[in-house]
């Protein structure tokens, strides 16, 4: 009987495996819709494809902080309320690091994003717009004084695996390169001007930086986040838009110091998308503290040559406020503390059955059978151990 | 030290300290065989992939090393059943797999549940429909995950699409991996728990104190 009834389940199994129509986001004609969300005021303060979880955060343009309280999923609106005013890291000035050269990591889990303005398709699954805007901010990377790699592995279809593909990209990285900072290139698909700026007097498409909440380094991303935002805010105010930390993984849970960056929407101009790059570049090598290179170079929106600098000219930059160069600090984040935590659980939780579950006089005998049960020396139910597996 | 690796010499203290005597015995595994391959795992997932073609790669610790586990473990199988049963569990696991990555929507934060546990948890579930073996558990879990890609990385290509298909390719933090231990886990917590509550019913058996005895003695 019981063998009829596990092999029923599998039968059913089977049914399931039969050919069902896919909703793997991307991969349909038009996209899916994006989420509002409005402050306590109703105004809205951003819009975002994907998902929006209670408890996400938000650090907006002008610093402010707030918390996702409600979310309506058939409306695809959620309403956040303000928390506090963030303080970035104080952009003071720093020599610039010799013999110092940070190695930067890109990859792209959404390779078939891509910008119809440029494109001409949102999604083109053999490799999309979003390589070509990768490869310019490696370059850029490359130009400030990085050393950066950019991994094109295709990890197509864009659905639910693609996140466990681009892990393997990423941990490959991470093996043959040792990276300073993992990023991850992605383009969003929310209207256009979501994503409007203008930097250096020109049309760009500002950036965001997503954190994932649900890994241990995402006190550490966060820091780096605002180091990033920091700079970027002295020196191209507007670039980076703002900050999402967001409840999913997005592989940053592989190292500290890893970012996952929306270019522009599938609506932004690629050239706007790809004008950020150098921007953002010289951001970054700040940020890591890459060493400046000598020459002035020609405007940041100019294509740069390998070993060019694309930074601005010189009597602009002693126009600019100081800006730092020490690498981001960790923020003591380690395995030691999650171990203490389960440890000090344990003990709570363990001690607590014995005071309330137990009675005074048995609290040493159980305690004692725990532990044997815990190393395996206790009585076994069923001696019959291969008919179960 | 990377923490994965930390994570799997923690698997290896927990294997010293016989705590996870239970589940090895269940699996048909000796803590000695299970900690030789915690440390093949290890040591592989140091060593560079192994490319096999133009569009696919073997990563030692996370890949090769648990297949050849799940092979040992079918060959360990003491009956036809078992044997049988880890067959259905890798081909079942795998369709699984392939199947949550059509279904599931393709941004994490829209699953309620963190995306590398749902691999697990899934191969779990399928264990428990096929007897609650752990040993099924953990070959539904790790090679689920191997041939849901295998799978998924061939329709890629026949479609025309340059991908590479990394067998195990994060090493110990692929989600192959993550998925065969979480399947054991879920298979054993559910398992043991109801075959201890089944041995009581049976023996006419209470729970008392931490352990079973019969209701007169109480």
């Amino acid at each position: 009987m019981k063998k009829r009834a596990n092999l029923g389940m599998i039968l059913v199994l089977c049914l399931l495996m039969a050919p069902v129509s896919v909703r793997a986001d991307g991969l349909e004609p038009g996209m899916s819709g994006y989420y509002t969300v409005h402050d306590e005021q109703g105004e809205v303060l951003l819009r975002l494809a994907g998902t929006v979880n209670v408890g996400d955060e938000y650090i907006a343009r002008d610093n402010r902080r707030y918390r996702v309280s409600q979310v309506d999923a058939a409306a695809q609106r959620a309403a956040a309320v303000y928390v506090e005013t963030v303080t970035l890291p104080e952009v003071t000035r720093a020599a610039a690091q010799e013999d110092w050269i940070p190695r930067v990591a890109l990859y792209c889990t959404h390779t078939d994003e891509s910008y119809i303005d440029g494109d001409g398709s949102e999604s083109i699954a053999q490799g999309g717009g979003i390589l070509d805007v990768a490869q310019l901010l490696t370059e850029s990377l490359q130009a400030q004084g990085c050393e950066a790699v950019l991994d094109e592995t295709n990890h197509v279809p864009h659905d639910a695996g693609a996140y466990r593909r681009s892990r393997r990209t990423a941990v490959a990285l991470m093996k043959e390169e040792a990276p300073t900072l993992l990023l991850d290139i992605h383009r969003d698909a929310v209207p256009e001007d979501e994503y409007l700026e203008q930097v250096e007097g020109e049309s760009v498409s500002a950036v965001r930086i997503v954190i994932g909440r649900g890994n241990a380094n995402y006190p550490v991303n966060e820091e780096l986040a605002k180091t990033v935002k920091a700079i970027a805010d002295a020196r191209y105010p507007g670039l980076i838009k703002d900050i999402y930390l967001g409840k999913g993984n997005y592989n940053q849970d592989l190292m500290a110091r890893s970012l996952l960056l929306e270019f522009g929407s599938h609506e932004t101009e690629k050239e706007m998308a790809e004008k950020s790059t150098a921007y953002l570049a010289e951001v970054l090598a700040v940020t890591l503290g890459a060493g400046e290179t000598p020459q002035a170079s020609a405007a940041p929106n100019a294509s740069v040559a390998p070993g060019q600098s694309a930074r601005p000219d010189a009597t602009r930059e002693a126009a600019l406020p100081p800006i730092s160069a020490e690498p981001p600090k960790d923020v003591g984040n380690s395995p030691w503390k999650g171990i203490g935590i389960l440890a000090l659980i344990l003990l709570v939780v363990g001690g607590g059955i014995l005071l309330f579950f137990v009675r005074p006089g048995e609290r040493g005998a159980s305690a004692r059978h725990a532990l044997r049960e815990m190393t395996g020396l206790g009585p076994r139910p069923d001696p019959d151990r291969d008919e179960r597996g | 030290m990377h923490i994965s690796v930390f994570l799997l010499a923690a698997l290896g203290f927990l294997i010293l300290f016989g705590s996870l005597q239970r589940v090895l015995d269940r699996m048909g595994l000796t803590d000695r065989q299970a900690l030789f391959f915690v440390v093949l795992m290890i040591a592989g997932s140091l060593l560079p992939d192994i490319p096999l073609g133009e569009h696919f790669t073997l990563n030692i610790g996370g890949g090769l090393i648990p297949i050849a586990l799940c092979v040992y473990l079918f060959f360990k199988a003491g009956t036809a059943w078992e044997r049988v049963r880890t067959v259905l569990a890798a081909i079942l696991g795998g369709a699984l797999v392939y199947l949550l990555g059509r279904w599931l929507p393709a941004e994490p934060e829209r699953v309620w549940l963190p995306d590398l546990w749902i691999y697990g948890l899934s191969a779990g579930v399928l264990a428990l429909l096929l007897g609650r073996s752990r040993r099924a558990a953990f070959v539904a879990g790790i090679m689920g995950v191997f041939l849901g890609d295998l799978a998924q990385g061939l329709i890629s290509l026949a479609q025309g699409y340059d991908v590479t298909i990394a067998i195990g390719g994060a090493g110990l933090l692929d989600a192959a991996l993550i998925a065969g231990i979480v399947a054991v886990a879920l298979a054993e917590l559910v398992g043991e728990t109801r075959e201890r509550l089944a041995h009581a019913k049976h023996e006419g058996l209470h729970y008392h104190n931490g352990h079973f005895e019969r209701r007169e003695e109480a």
